[in-house]
């Protein structure tokens, strides 16, 4: 019987090990929006929950309301939540140019009052949902289920993740992306457009928000103001891992999801929100600069 | 010519001004006898404490705090607990609602101040959460979801401030008194380090200004101020719940800031005029309040940097300039 | 004797060395000049100084006490001023203000009392408005006295920044690159101001890359080249000195 018990317990962490990833690679995905605006402009994007909460409601209206099939919803989606991104550079950061960081930040809170209020008036309070990418069969794992919907969430994050260092790592305007955050007269100077840096990685990041919403919609419920959570919790994330670090938001993200789902087999539900901020308070005064960042913080 | 250029100059003056705002209040329950209108004056003179030490920190230390309504809900916890549960003189609760928030700001302060950046910010915004999961969660302490009832009403020794007219006053001494300290502040020496600080930490530093320090020193406002808001609101409404403390109410406090202007004491006063007003304000038309309110923000921030009350105070200080020459 | 004493001073940025094990003094009412190539370590050893960064190791003695211990913002009340490469005046705060903020350190008022009023706030306020209305007067911008700092040209930013760091009535002044940006009428004034300054009392330590300018004014001069002293001497003998023409002049040769 004890080994029995042992087993039993075993598999349940197994089960909250793998929901803590699915769950924390959304908040990688929406801490690596913040980790593409923030290297190119210091703003830290109080719209990017938004983002997320923009593709979820569009894939799940495209496909179930006007029936386009999965592919094209999710990649219409996807072009529709990058399209807001850049609408909201050329109309909210850009003529804000020059003024510093206070206004910049308080415009994306701003752009995210207006984009709630504007899924309130669109979608209205009930809550939206689709059927699982590859269905809704759960998968024995030692134990264990695992969703179909995981996999893909685990394996888009692993995606993102590659192309992304690779895209910052080995292609010109990920380089450029990142020379803007160093110097912007300087990369002027070297003739990189810094505008159409700024623009570009407020498109990104968009797109990435809007990916991670359409991929989590089958495993919650999304609402018009889920995007406030999503913003709170992957800005914890991109804070967790070291603010401006890419490996470091998908580490963060990772950390964090974990921890929310095995504080859950530790306290009541209630407290899980709570065990988790405490996590990061804890982690910020040990270790200021994150978990992998150092570059972006003096003390 | 010339008394028309002196009654106009005089129009401008910010004391007769501040004179003509404070005999409004004085007189205020008597032209006003109705209820709602003077619950109106009430929640405002209430925001304006609530914003007083927030208008500090950001404007002149130049960081975010999402803090305001945990510290605000610390205070109305705090002294209605105290009355309710241990049966504390209700002034004693009041000065302990200002004082733990305050502590805690002061311990939250001193441990992430010294970092720059959105540290803060974040921090903060956890705290907002956790105080809301603490409160609701605790139900034998805090009551829980349902909150606390049956608060008492203010009361200093005998005196007992039980209708809304003397309340109103209770409430506006508070907050003129804080806007005077807050503005008392700004206009000397302490005032002048905060500025340097925005300008540059490390001019500021060689010329003997602690930094870190004055920042803490600010942000233990911002949670006294909070915490007596918290008791005023808890000991009028007399019934609290942990709805009245979202993180929402912070991120609004911000952004009302931003709007009204975080330079000057008027940008405070009308935040708070227009936090009380806006539920009522589109009417029939309620659900657009905060895609309407989302849109003033962005507008404000676009064309009217500094708030709208920057820019009036530009433009007054340019009408001025043009009568005196 | 000295009033400045510098050992073994050393600053590394991730494993960058910027300063190498610096050794040199500063006699007390002189003026002496630090100069070497770009990146040499200048402005790190101002830092230091000034408290702008703590050495990784060494120590710096000032008035005989030991400064790398001493919290950043006290030094400037133990008589430490200084001046940035690039002015760094408060450009929201008038021109007398900015100057009312060099007495910072030496006025009391805090929180409470500014926030009350208090007399005793107030008197201090028309005092060092006094004081700091004297100090323009010195400068020569008492008639900008209302200005916002900002919308000063930069050849009085520089004055005005300088008039800030005497107003905190400084024992060692601290100068990076003054003349940096200005006119030759206008760097012929400075030079006058440093000698005056120097004449009344004050120790000088300046970072410069005008030469002429170091080797009219100062009594005593430090070559840095990558973070190591390579040099030290009367000025004479620093334009003679071969290591220091090779490292830091190099072929175009001293004037």
């Amino acid at each position: 019987m004890g080994i029995g018990e042992g087993e039993m317990t075993r598999s349940q962490i197994l089960q909250f090990v793998i929901s803590g990833i699915t769950q924390g690679s959304i908040y990688a995905m929406v801490a690596l929006g913040f980790t593409i605006i923030f290297r190119t402009t210091r703003i830290v994007n109080f719209a990017q929950g938004d983002f997320v909460m923009f593709g979820a409601m569009l894939v799940a209206t495209l496909h179930n309301l006007f029936h386009i099939s999965l592919l094209p919803s999710i990649l219409l989606s996807i072009l529709i939540v990058a399209m807001i991104g850049g609408a909201m550079e050329i109309t909210m950061i850009y003529p804000l140019k020059g003024v510093g960081i206070f206004p910049l930040v308080m415009i994306t809170l701003g752009a995210s009052i207006i984009f709630n209020s504007s899924s309130l008036l669109i979608w209205g309070v009930d809550p939206l949902h689709l059927k699982g990418f590859s269905g809704d069969n759960p998968i024995r794992f030692y134990g264990a289920t695992l969703m179909p919907q995981t996999l893909w969430i685990v394996g888009a994050i692993v995606c993102v993740a590659v192309a992304l260092f690779s895209f910052f790592r080995y292609t010109k305007i990920g380089q450029a992306m990142l020379a803007c955050s160093m110097n912007d007269e300087a990369a002027a100077s070297v003739g990189i457009n810094v505008r159409m840096m700024v623009l570009s990685s407020f498109i990104l990041s968009a797109a990435l928000g809007g990916l991670g919403g359409v991929l989590i919609v089958p495993i919650t419920m999304v609402m018009f103001d889920m995007g406030v959570l999503m913003t709170l919790k992957g800005f914890a994330a991109a804070i967790l891992g070291g603010l401006g670090s890419a490996p470091g938001a998908v580490v963060g993200g990772i950390v964090l999801g974990l921890a929310e789902s095995l504080s859950c087999g530790i306290v009541s539900s209630g407290y899980r929100d709570s065990i988790t901020l405490f996590v990061l308070i804890l982690v910020l005064l040990v270790r200021p600069s994150g978990i992998l960042g150092s570059r972006f913080i003096k003390r | 010519m010339i008394t028309i250029r002196l009654l106009l100059r005089g129009l401008f003056h910010k004391r007769i001004l501040t004179g003509v705002g404070i005999g409004v209040l004085l007189v205020f329950p008597f032209i006003f006898s109705r209820e709602y209108l003077i619950n109106v004056s009430i929640f405002t003179g209430i925001f304006v404490v609530l914003l007083v030490g927030l208008s500090l920190f950001i404007g002149h230390v130049g960081q975010f705090s999402f803090a305001q309504a945990a510290f605000y809900g610390m205070g109305a916890y705090t002294s209605s607990l105290l009355t309710t549960r241990l049966g504390v003189a209700v002034w004693l609760g009041f000065l302990a609602a200002g004082a733990l928030p305050g502590l805690t700001a002061y311990a939250i302060g001193s441990l992430t101040l010294r970092l720059r950046g959105y540290y803060l910010a974040m921090v903060t915004l956890a705290l907002c959460g956790i105080f809301h999961v603490f409160v609701t969660e605790q139900y034998s302490i805090t009551g829980g979801p349902s909150g606390v009832y049956g608060i008492p009403p203010l009361s200093f020794g005998k005196i007992r401030v039980e209708s809304a007219a003397s309340y109103h006053y209770v409430v506006w001494t508070i907050a003129v008194l804080s806007l005077i300290f807050s503005r008392n502040i700004t206009k000397s020496r302490v005032g002048r380090a905060l500025k340097a600080i925005e300008g540059s930490e490390d001019a500021a530093t060689v010329l003997g200004i602690d930094v870190s320090g004055y920042k803490i020193k600010i942000f233990t406002l911002t949670g006294v101020s909070a915490g007596i808001a918290g008791s005023l609101f808890a000991h009028y409404v007399t019934y609290i719940a942990p709805g009245n403390f979202t993180l929402d109410l912070s991120i609004w406090l911000v952004v009302i800031l931003a709007i009204g202007g975080v330079r000057n004491i008027s940008g405070v006063v009308m935040g708070a005029g227009f936090t009380t007003i806006f539920p009522f304000l589109l009417g029939p038309y309620q659900k657009y309040n905060m895609l309407v309110f989302g849109i003033i923000l962005v507008l404000v921030l676009m064309f009217l940097p500094g708030g709208i009350t920057g820019v009036i105070g530009r433009k007054i200080e340019g009408a001025k300039a043009k009568l005196l020459v | 004797m000295a009033l400045l004493d510098i050992f073994n001073l050393t600053k590394n940025f991730d494993g960058l060395v910027a300063v190498d094990n610096v050794n040199f003094s500063v006699g007390e009412r002189t003026i002496t000049a630090i100069i070497g190539p770009n990146g040499a370590g200048k402005t790190t050893v101002f830092n230091m100084i000034s408290g702008l960064g703590k050495p990784t190791s060494g120590s710096i003695i000032f008035d005989g006490l030991e400064l790398t211990k001493v919290k950043e913002y006290k030094l400037c009340g133990m008589g430490i001023g200084r001046v940035f490469q690039i002015p760094k005046i408060f450009g929201e705060l008038s021109v007398l203000e900015n100057v009312m903020v060099g007495f910072h350190a030496q006025t009391r008022s805090d929180l409470v009392k500014t926030g009350l009023h208090l007399p005793s706030m107030v008197r201090e306020e028309n005092m060092i408005r006094e004081w700091a209305l004297k100090k323009l007067e010195m400068f020569n911008l008492l008639e900008s006295e209302e200005k916002l700092a900002g919308t000063l040209p930069f050849g009085n930013q520089r004055l005005l920044e300088i008039a800030r760091a005497l107003a905190t009535e400084p024992k060692l002044l601290l100068l990076d690159e003054p003349t940096a940006g200005l006119t030759p009428a206008e760097t012929e004034v400075l030079k006058n101001r440093i000698l005056t300054i120097r004449d009344s009392g004050t120790t000088i330590l300046i970072v410069e890359h005008n030469l002429s300018m170091v080797f009219s004014i100062s009594d005593h001069v430090i070559v840095l080249n990558y973070g190591k002293k390579i040099f030290e001497g009367p000025p004479t003998l620093v334009r003679r000195n071969p290591e220091v023409i090779d490292a830091y002049i190099g072929r175009r040769g001293l004037k």
